[in-house]
């Protein structure tokens, strides 16, 4: 499923004086089974931009379209769309609100109308992809830790089997290890099931090690598209519009004005040791 | 007295089953004037603890004072909650006016402090967080970073000697995160304020005074930052990171490069890489 986003603006509040400009002009193609970064600051659209997605939010301008068809060209469309488009909020653990983890994730299959059988099966499926434990099914959601609380939440988008995942800030808020645990569990489930995600997020250290593709926002246009190592290579550019650079990269920028012969797109610690290293190589050959 | 905060055998447990006690026997002293971090894993007990540096909550074994006042003796407890001030997660919780000086004025005027002293006050409390020229706005149109230093002026608003903050960045974006720890540091360095710090953000930590590492409600480290960071592979097992200058050279040094990995900033980080790579020439 191929998702075009055309010429698409957003203003709130159009026509009064808090009328404000949240998108403008966004041109995206989002190509199916794709990994995608969606990074920027607070403020640069990337929430507004996300809940058009699927329907939540209709352009002032513009318009979406799933395979070609535009997604308000009738009602049953969007009903459908919200099925293949799963987003997950920012802290989506506060929409809990079913008495068992059970009923919370089997909530968005029961309206899709599915047999109690094929529920259960989701309902399986997606604690597994979302890394929740067989044994937390039948407490309550409430007694549930911060990082449970959240893979539950997002298990209840995955037992859709939505064709698209969004996913805002999804780490926000988690310890380093949770921040780590949640974020491969993302990328197995994009291994596994090929599905289309879009991690939003405002920090690229977590970006960095996960996604194929970074699309950067600012001010409500998108300043940038590219691979991981195309978007890195800028990092003056990308410091100077507010976002978070990994402290390797700031390294290696640090160490290339310095002269030094090392890429500036490094932004893991394993690339980082690895270039080190054959520095250090070369130098030991030189003199030989 | 040198302290401004000292637990003596600190227990604390939220029901009276004795198994699930959060800490025990607990032994801290914060000194005046320091900049303290305090690290953990979710569920390490660092939020629990910060709430009794206010008398939030109440200790079920073993004292907690606070400049020498046991949090529990009931009447002191407006002295207590003047000298040390706390600061949440969530911006949006902790604002209650819809004026930004109003809600800076909060807790003084509830205090029954005399208008023209509020006024001198909410002034000082603005200006030192850098929000002054924000005073007539409304909360809800500042950023995170903008609604925490709000929270943070109508802290010291009171005067208090200490400020406790419980992941004041964890829901702010890079620029409110470091426009926060910016205002911080100058209180510290140049009110004297004491600062308490509890942060997943490992960066943060590097320009402390002291980090604290607690697991499992005991104080596993107490040093320096660069002493603390030093010990990767044990921060590590207990879910935490190090800062990523000291991994990247921590990882060098398994790689059989010497390097001294106590190294935590970027300049120093980037240093100790031109050290390596010149001595190699």
């Amino acid at each position: 499923m191929n998702l075009e986003i055309k010429n698409l603006s957003h203003i709130y509040m159009p026509g009064t004086a808090f009328s404000t400009v949240a998108i403008k002009n966004i041109n995206l193609t989002i190509h199916s089974g794709e990994f995608i970064g969606l990074i920027g600051h607070s403020g640069s659209g990337k929430s507004t931009l996300i809940q058009h997605l699927n329907g939540l939010l209709k352009g002032t301008e513009g318009e979406i379209l799933i395979d070609g068809k535009n997604i308000f060209a009738d009602k049953g469309m969007l009903k459908e769309l919200r099925f293949k488009v799963g987003l997950v909020f920012q802290y989506p653990e506060a929409q809990l609100f079913e008495e068992t983890v059970y009923a919370d994730i089997a909530f968005g299959p029961k309206n899709m109308g599915l047999s109690d059988d094929e529920i259960d099966k989701r309902v399986k499926e997606a604690i597994s992809l979302s890394g929740v434990k067989e044994e937390l099914l039948d407490k309550s959601p409430f007694d549930l830790s911060g990082g449970q609380k959240r893979r539950v939440a997002i298990a209840g988008v995955l037992a859709m089997k939505p064709e698209i995942l969004i996913l805002d800030e999804p780490t926000a808020g988690l310890d380093p290890k949770g921040r780590r645990s949640i974020l491969n569990s993302i990328k197995n489930l994009h291994k596994k099931t090929g599905m289309t995600v879009i991690l939003v997020s405002h920090s690229m250290e977590d970006i960095a090690n996960n996604v194929e593709r970074i699309v950067v926002m600012n001010q409500g246009t998108v300043v940038m598209d590219g691979t991981v190592d195309e978007i890195f290579s800028n990092s003056n550019y990308l410091s100077g519009i507010g976002l978070g650079i990994p402290a390797v990269t700031k390294v290696f920028s640090k160490l290339s004005e310095a002269g030094y012969a090392v890429p500036k797109n490094i932004y893991t610690v394993e690339s980082a040791v690895e270039i080190i290293k054959k520095l250090l190589e070369k130098e030991v050959n030189n003199d030989q | 007295m040198n302290n401004i905060i000292k637990t003596d055998n600190l227990t604390y447990s939220y029901t009276d089953n004795e198994y699930s006690k959060v800490f025990e026997n607990l032994n801290l002293n914060i000194n005046k004037g320091e900049f303290v971090c305090l690290l953990g894993h979710n569920g390490s007990g660092k939020s629990t603890l910060a709430k009794h540096f206010n008398a939030i909550l109440l200790p079920t074994g073993g004292v907690c004072y606070v400049n020498g006042i046991d949090t529990k003796v009931e009447e002191k407890l407006f002295e207590i909650r003047k000298n040390v001030g706390m600061v949440f997660q969530n911006p949006d919780n902790q604002l209650v006016a819809t004026i930004v000086e109003d809600d800076v004025a909060f807790a003084l005027e509830n205090l029954g402090v005399e208008p023209a002293v509020i006024r001198s006050r909410v002034d000082e409390a603005l200006k030192t967080v850098g929000l002054y020229e924000f005073r007539k706005a409304a909360p809800h149109k500042l950023s995170g970073g903008q609604k925490q230093r709000v929270a943070i002026a109508g802290v010291i608003a009171l005067r208090p000697q200490c400020i406790v903050l419980d992941e004041p960045t964890a829901m702010l974006d890079p620029v409110g995160r470091k426009e926060v720890m910016d205002t911080l540091y100058r209180l510290n360095k140049e009110e004297n304020l004491t600062i308490v710090l509890i942060t997943h953000y490992m960066e943060e930590a590097v320009r402390a005074d002291r980090v604290i590492v607690l697991d499992k409600g005991i104080v596993l480290l107490d040093d320096c930052p660069k002493r603390i960071f030093e010990n990767v592979a044990l921060i590590k097992s207990i879910g935490l990171d190090v800062p990523q200058t000291t991994e990247l050279l921590y990882e060098l040094y398994r790689n059989g490069i010497k390097v001294s990995f106590e190294k935590l900033t970027i300049d120093e980080c980037v240093d100790e890489i031109k050290n390596i790579l010149e001595e190699k020439k």
